[in-house]
Order: C-alpha cells, then structure tokens, then sequence
C-alpha cells in the first residue's frame, strides 16, 4: 500500500484535472449553444453550415479567385453592425461587431466572384469585385444585409490580443475608410465596447491599462480555431 | 537511504530504469500541456470558484495556499535530511506527505482555469516564464512522485523536490504576487 501512495498522488492529481476539465467544458456556454437541440435556427443551421460548404469547391472546376489580395469595410443595411473582410489567394477572413457587444470572427473562401465563410455561430455569404462586396450576414440567428467598400490601409480588420487584468483578452477592429473604428473587446467570455485603436500607432493601444498587440488582418490570417 | 542490499538486487541498471521512466513521463506531463495549452483555442471561458470576487481572485488565493504549503514542505524536508539543527518529530514524514498532497490538489483548479480559458501564451515575459513554468511544475512533480518509491540514485528526491518547489515559487511569483501588486489584496 505504501509503495503506491505516491502514484496514487499522482493519479488522484490527474482525475482531479481531468474532472475539472470536463466540467468546464459541459459548462461552457459556446459547446451549450451547439449541443443543445436547436434552441434557435441559428444554432442549428450552424453546425450543418460547413458540411453545406464543402461540396461547393468540388463542383465543376473551381473558378479562380476574382480578386488576389483586397480589404473591405462596411456596414449592415439598418447599421446594426459594421463587417470587415480581407481576401488573399482565394481564402477570406471578416469580423463583424456592433461596437458594443455583438461580435463575430469568420473563415473561408473566395471561389470567383463568390464569397463563403463561417464562424462559430456566424455566416457570410457574398459577391465581391475589386471596388465593393455585397452580401449577407448572419450573427447568432440575425441575418442582416451588408454592403462593403475596397479599402486601402489604414483601413481595414485588426487584431489584438492582451492580457487585461490577468485574463487573456481579444479585440476586433474594424477601420472604416473615413477613419472611424468600430471594435468589441472579449475577455473572460465578455464582449464589451474595445479600447481606442490608432491604425498609425498601433504598438502603442492599451486596454485597461494593459498593453494589447495589434496586427493588422489579410485573408490568409487565421481567426477560428478549430 | 536504499539498502546496499536492495541496490545489489536491481543494480545499476534498474537504477537507470527506474531514472529513465520517471524523467521520460515527467516530460511527457509537460509537453503534453504545453502542447495542449498551445494547440487549443483559448474559451476565455472557466467555471467560478465560489466565494471570491472574480475567477482570477480565486486562482490567485489558491496558489499562494498552495505556496504556504510548499514552504512547509521545504522547511519539513530539511528537517528530515537534518540540514536544520533540530530533533525531527515523529510526524515529520506525515507532515510532508499531507501537506505536498493538499498543496497540489489546490494547484490543480487553477492550472485547469490555465490551461482551459487561456492557454500557453508567449505574448509578454511574464506571461511566457509563467507558462514555461506551469509546464515544467507538473512534469517535475511526476517525476518526483514515480521516483519516491523508485530506486533511484539518491540525489533525484531532493533535486526533484527542489525543483517542484522553485517551480511553484515561480508560478506563485509571476501570477499571485503580480495579481496582488497590480490588483491590490482583493478576495
């Protein structure tokens, strides 16, 4: 018996951790959404969403990407949330955020003029050319029409990522081509409004007193994690 | 501390063995969380302990529990290899076993809310000594607990013993004391 005591340290350490781990993750929200039975059509057209996406690129030869590299920024058809989007080489990124607490971080492609991405309980899909894009999006079930412009820098989709307060936070920026900024900062699963954001002097954003590192997007980025 | 007797039985090699096996599992325990701490998404998401005003309050309560407990696993292991002139009691041996397993059970919430809401992080020096040492503590604390009842050389226990404790202290140092000097004694 004694011979085993410290394995059984050892053991009771690990089932603890594992315990706690999966605790937390039966009670995380973001698994409950899409575990739950269809709370909402949006929660459930969700999960389906990339299966729905796939077979896409495999119909008939994939046309190439109309545009190589372009950022893009607008605003839903009411102003409920303001969408940034950057393509590189065929891929997409955007981010779509009222400012206040509503945010979203989508992936995808561009297939010629056709633009798919997702994120975890968000779409877009849309058209685009070298001047403007115009599309759908849809944040946790509200669909809203959108319209985006080709930008240039400073304009564009930023990120940033921080430790505020000991938590590990990450800010959506979205800069619009007559400068105004619109962003969500989420920390601890709290979305609230971001901290101010200087496209020329983006070394020096803090958040709360924190300092918050800054990139600017591309369509090549990665913003979901799978 | 092992019989001459019980090293002539296994002999070097078993030593070796017994060496190999808990620093090889040891590292797999760091790796694996570095690995996962780095591979996941970061949920900035994690139950609440209860009783305390925010989940970083209570993490950084735990962890200087934790680190009073360490310093009495210190100072009791001193006295039983008698580095401290003092007669060891009898409980000595209980002392330290109980107070080492408490002390890492009140680690275990805090590195899970860690690992869980926000994984390894590289982003500023404190932050990547304290996930480089989050790693580090608990494969040095395997490898300290396969090599108690192991028979290896003698000078694994204290080096690993050593080592779980500059580890805890570095965590305790790069989290609690910071919370505590940039947040002041909230509970």
């Amino acid at each position: 018996m004694k011979k085993y005591a410290p394995l059984a340290t050892l053991v009771a350490v690990v089932l603890l951790g594992a315990g706690l781990l999966v605790a937390n993750m039966l009670s995380n929200p973001a698994n409950q959404t899409t575990a739950a039975p269809a709370p909402s059509a949006a929660a459930a057209a969700a999960p389906g969403e990339p299966a729905a996406a796939e077979p896409a690129p495999a119909e008939p030869p994939p046309a190439e990407p109309a545009v190589v590299e372009k950022a893009y920024t607008g605003r839903s058809a009411g102003n409920e949330v303001t969408v940034a989007i950057a393509v590189k080489n065929g891929k997409a990124v955007a981010y779509a955020c009222d400012g206040k607490k509503i945010e979203a971080w989508l992936e995808g492609t561009l297939t010629g003029d056709s633009l798919s991405l997702s994120g975890k309980t968000s779409s877009i899909t849309a058209t685009l050319d070298d001047k403007a894009s115009f599309g759908t999006v849809t944040v946790d079930g509200k669909e809203w029409p959108f319209s985006a412009k080709g930008v240039a820098s400073p304009a564009g989709l930023y990120e940033g990522r921080g430790n505020v307060d000991g938590v590990a936070a990450r800010v959506g920026w979205i800069v619009q081509e007559d400068g105004s900024v619109t962003g969500v900062e989420n920390a601890g699963g709290t979305p609230k409004p971001a901290a101010a954001l200087d496209p020329t002097n983006l070394g020096a954003t803090m958040s709360d007193g924190s300092p918050v590192t800054v990139t600017a997007l591309d369509g090549a980025s990665t913003v979901v994690q799978r | 501390m092992s019989l001459p007797a019980a090293r002539n039985r296994h002999g070097r090699n078993g030593q070796i063995r017994a060496l190999v096996i808990a620093f090889g599992v040891g590292s797999l325990f760091a790796v694996g969380l570095g690995v996962y701490g780095s591979t996941h998404e970061p949920t900035f998401f994690a139950l609440n302990v209860a009783g305390f005003s925010s989940g970083i309050a209570a993490k950084a309560w735990l962890a200087t529990g934790a680190f009073v407990l360490a310093v009495v696993q210190l100072v009791s292991a001193l006295i039983m290899y008698g580095r401290i002139p003092v007669r060891a009691p009898s409980w000595i041996g209980t002392l330290h076993r109980w107070s080492g397993r408490v002390a890492v059970l009140l680690t275990v919430p805090v590195a899970v809310h860690c690992l869980y809401a926000l994984g390894f992080q590289a982003g500023e020096p404190r932050v990547l000594v304290h996930s480089l040492f989050g790693c580090f503590f608990y494969g040095a604390f395997a490898a300290k607990m396969l090599v108690l009842r192991a028979d290896t050389p003698k000078w694994t226990l204290p080096v690993l013993g050593g080592a779980v404790f500059s580890g805890l202290t570095a965590l305790w140092l790069t989290a609690s004391v910071w919370f505590f000097a940039t947040s002041g004694l909230t509970f």
